[in-house]
């Protein structure tokens, strides 16, 4: 069973232009599997729709065994999503903030209190998260929705531009924790970003998206020598075709 | 269903709502003036009701009426809001949407939250509700009946809110909107029958409302013959719980309408902003209609353009517009209705009473729906090093033009009803913007300049509103003079031009000091 399977995705936003146009790809579990294009490739829109948020236009999507569409409720018992730009819950502090979502996910009282646990240290908030997240900056409050997100241990984590706005050291840190959690958990993770070092040390494999169609898709590597070109950055512009 | 994922859901949403207000003196400040402010108008009702009922009144079907029109009217609003959809917070739709909480979990948390914002905001209700028992020494029992039979109105109208609501989402379509539609109209019929003497009258018909309305008042007197009210009233309870019951397990989340969310008691601008646009986002798509012919010899008049155009993109212009209306409409309404008891006022006395009220708010939404939206892009002429006098003016003269356009078209069209003279109205109007507009653009002004330029809208709005009529004295004074002492044709145009003289002399004062304090504001 793979854990995601889109299979002719086509979204229209209110009778426009597809904003995803059939799209077909597949995500083995236990992977870590990129979406990468230009700005409005659609990216955001299949994340969502994977995240049960928005319904597909037509095709079909599966998630871990079961449709978007008709079983969802299983879906999300499973998921866990970050969105690009996560809304504003500025007058909770961090600590309550993560303890509603440690009680929603949690089976009982103790593993409730390891997420938070383990949701303190991936945030690296310290005695921070004693206030409320109206006073935190911009990363800081990217890291707390990071941490929320990968302290539930999902079987499906999907995360749009986890890092953006982060700095070249928590944005490092935040890849490690990725990393970890996917070795020692076994998590799948559906990552979008435009941070092309990130995508490389991170993604088993990459989809490149343009205009909601897939252009090209496989293992870094592999792409790095189809493209012979030396970064993923090259791999993108020439795939895009804009030099 | 789990009851402690509920909880805690409520818990969430109750704290994220109510969270600022933890935080904020002003805030807590506000609310405290608001109940003291709903209170007294609350004490002033109940004088006379508690009186009559002391006294033995006869009319006890009036007074059902009475009620039960106010009561089907706030079903009335409640199922209107059903025709947006059901609409979520931002945080809720990526958190909680993606998460193991079920539609129906969600839903319950939403409605005892809704509830106790409910209660909150109307608190001096409740407070009222207690004088009244205290205050006639009403029995445990009739105590206890008005107050189940409230909450079982409410939970009524939050059922069928939320039912609805959903069913929109999920159907959506036409005919969706003709049922809400068709359920508003039966609500709002019997009120009608007020106007248009329809033999239709809520007392004669089984509505929730009728039911309530009849519980509350005859407890006052007894408790015996209720029981078939309170039966009627507990139907339609258990009606919208098989609703609620029968839809709520639909998974509704992915056809939720996605807004900003905003606590009423944020100091932040960032969030009034967006309170702001959610006002005026109703009305902007019908301002990419008009365009203006942009190109013009002199900065002034381009400024002043530029302004005009942006009033009718954001839709402030139809807000305007739309509130006259309404206004209008009650003054013709309660016109109609005095007509039929024994004293009338002279319609010159009323006209002039609702533009003296009306044009007073027009100058606060111009100048704050200017804040939210031009506050950003500020920095342009503040850089150029133009003459800041030049746009200050332009920034007045359009401002006082729309507040007073709007309002001389409604004088006009309500001086021909009622064939009355127009010019005393209308200098009120051209005098209240002449001074509002620059009172209010530079207590705004003087408020951004402060440090803390986090202060909420409400008391800045507060604050222009009391310096506005303070100064609007001589004006309302001299409007007063012309209503009784019925001059002659000559009396009344040096009237006017007295007050026009005096409005301009406020204004010239007031742009020269706005010019001073602009340039303290820090981007
Ligand atoms: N709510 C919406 N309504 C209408 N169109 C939308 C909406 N959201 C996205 N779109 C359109 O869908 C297309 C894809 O947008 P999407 O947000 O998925 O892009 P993206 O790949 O995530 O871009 P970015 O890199 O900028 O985040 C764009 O053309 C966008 O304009
Ligand atoms: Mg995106």
């Amino acid at each position: 069973m793979k854990a995601v399977e889109v299979v002719n995705l086509v979204k229209v936003y209110g009778g426009g232009i597809p904003a995803i146009d059939n799209l077909t790809f597949a995500v083995e579990p236990g992977e870590i599997y990129g979406l990468i294009g230009p700005n409005g490739a659609g990216k955001t829109t299949t994340l969502r729709i994977v995240a049960t948020l928005i319904k597909p236009t037509s095709g079909s999507v599966r998630v871990l065994g079961f449709d978007v569409v008709d079983q969802a409720e299983y879906i999300r018992r499973m998921i866990s999503y970050l969105p690009e730009e996560a809304g504003v819950y500025g007058n909770l502090t961090g600590y309550e903030y993560l303890r509603f979502i440690a009680d929603i996910y949690a089976k009982s009282g103790d593993e409730s209190e390891s997420m938070i646990e383990e949701a303190l240290e991936i945030s690296g908030l310290g005695s921070r998260i004693k206030d409320r997240v109206k006073s935190y900056s911009r990363g800081m409050r990217r890291r707390l929705q990071v941490a929320r997100t990968l302290m539930v241990k999902p079987k499906l984590a999907i995360l749009d531009e986890p890092t953006s706005g982060l700095d070249v050291y928590h944005a490092h840190y935040i890849r490690r924790c990725i990393r970890r959690y996917v070795d020692e958990y076994g998590l799948t993770v559906l990552i979008s970003s435009h941070n092309m070092l990130e995508i490389e040390y991170l993604c088993d494999r990459i989809l490149l998206i343009h205009r909601g169609r897939s252009i090209d898709d496989g293992p870094p590597r592999i792409l790095k020598e189809k493209y012979s070109s030396n970064n993923m950055e090259e791999v993108f512009l020439k795939a895009v075709g804009l030099t | 269903m789990r009851i402690h994922v509920v909880l805690d859901l409520y818990i969430f949403k109750v704290k994220t709502f109510f969270g600022a207000l933890r935080a904020s003196k002003a805030s807590i400040a506000l609310l405290l003036l608001y109940t003291l402010s709903f209170l007294l108008g609350l004490f002033s009702f109940s004088t006379p009701i508690s009186d009559a009922i002391r006294k033995g009144v006869t009319d006890i079907d009036s007074y059902t009426e009475l009620l039960s029109s106010v009561a089907s009217l706030l079903m009335v609003f409640a199922v209107s809001l059903a025709l947006r959809g059901y609409t979520v917070f931002e945080y809720e739709q990526n958190l909680i949407f993606t998460s193991p909480i079920k539609p129906r979990e969600f839903l319950i948390a939403d409605i005892f939250s809704n509830l106790t914002s409910l209660l909150i905001f109307a608190n001096p209700i409740v407070i009222f509700y207690v004088m009244i028992v205290h205050s006639l020494k009403l029995s445990t029992l009739s105590a206890l009946l008005m107050l189940s039979s409230s909450i079982l109105f409410i939970f009524t109208l939050l059922l069928l809110k939320t039912s609805l609501s959903m069913i929109k989402s999920l159907y959506g379509g036409n005919q969706v909107n003709t049922l809400i539609l068709a359920i508003i109209v039966i609500l709002v019929l019997p009120a009608a029958g007020f106007i248009a003497d329809l033999p239709l009258e809520y007392n004669s018909l089984p509505y929730p409302s009728t039911f309530l309305a009849r519980i509350l008042v005859k407890s006052v007197y007894s408790v015996d013959r209720l029981t078939l009210d309170f039966a009627g009233l507990s139907f339609y309870f258990l009606l919208s719980v098989l609703l609620f019951l029968s839809i709520s397990t639909k998974n509704f989340f992915p056809t939720t309408t996605c807004i900003p969310f905003v606590s009423p008691f944020d100091t932040s601008m960032r969030m009034q902003t967006l309170q702001m646009e959610r006002n005026i986002k109703m009305f902007s798509r019908i301002g990419m209609l008009p365009t203006l012919n942009l190109g013009s010899k002199s900065l002034l008049t381009f400024l002043m353009k530029k302004e005009v155009i942006r009033v009718i993109r954001e839709g402030s212009l139809f807000t305007i517009i739309f509130f006259y209306l309404i206004a209008s409409f009650i003054v013709v309404a309660t016109s109609i209705s005095s007509s039929q008891t024994t004293q009338s006022l002279p319609y010159t006395y009323l006209v002039t009473f609702f533009v003296g009220v009306y044009s007073l708010t027009i100058p606060l939404m111009l100048v704050s729906n200017w804040r939210f939206s031009d506050i950003g892009s500020l920095w342009i002429p503040l850089t150029s090093g133009m003459d800041l006098r030049i746009m200050v003016n332009a920034l007045l003269y359009s401002f006082i033009s729309i507040s007073s356009v709007v309002p001389a078209a409604v004088i006009s069209i309500l001086s021909l009803i009622y064939s009355i003279n127009p010019i005393i109205p209308l200098t009120l109007a051209v005098s209240t913007s002449m001074i509002g507009c620059p009172v209010n653009l530079y207590i705004m002004v003087g408020f951004l300049g402060m440090k803390s330029s986090g202060t909420p809208s409400i008391l800045i709005g507060l604050a222009s509103m009391l310096l506005s009529v303070l100064l609007l004295t001589p004006t309302y004074i001299l409007i007063f003079l012309g209503l009784h002492l019925s001059f002659g044709d000559v009396t009344s145009w040096l009237l006017t031009v007295t007050i026009l003289a005096y409005s301009t002399l406020i204004m010239k004062l007031f742009s020269r000091e706005i010019k001073r304090s602009i340039s303290r504001i820090e981007l």
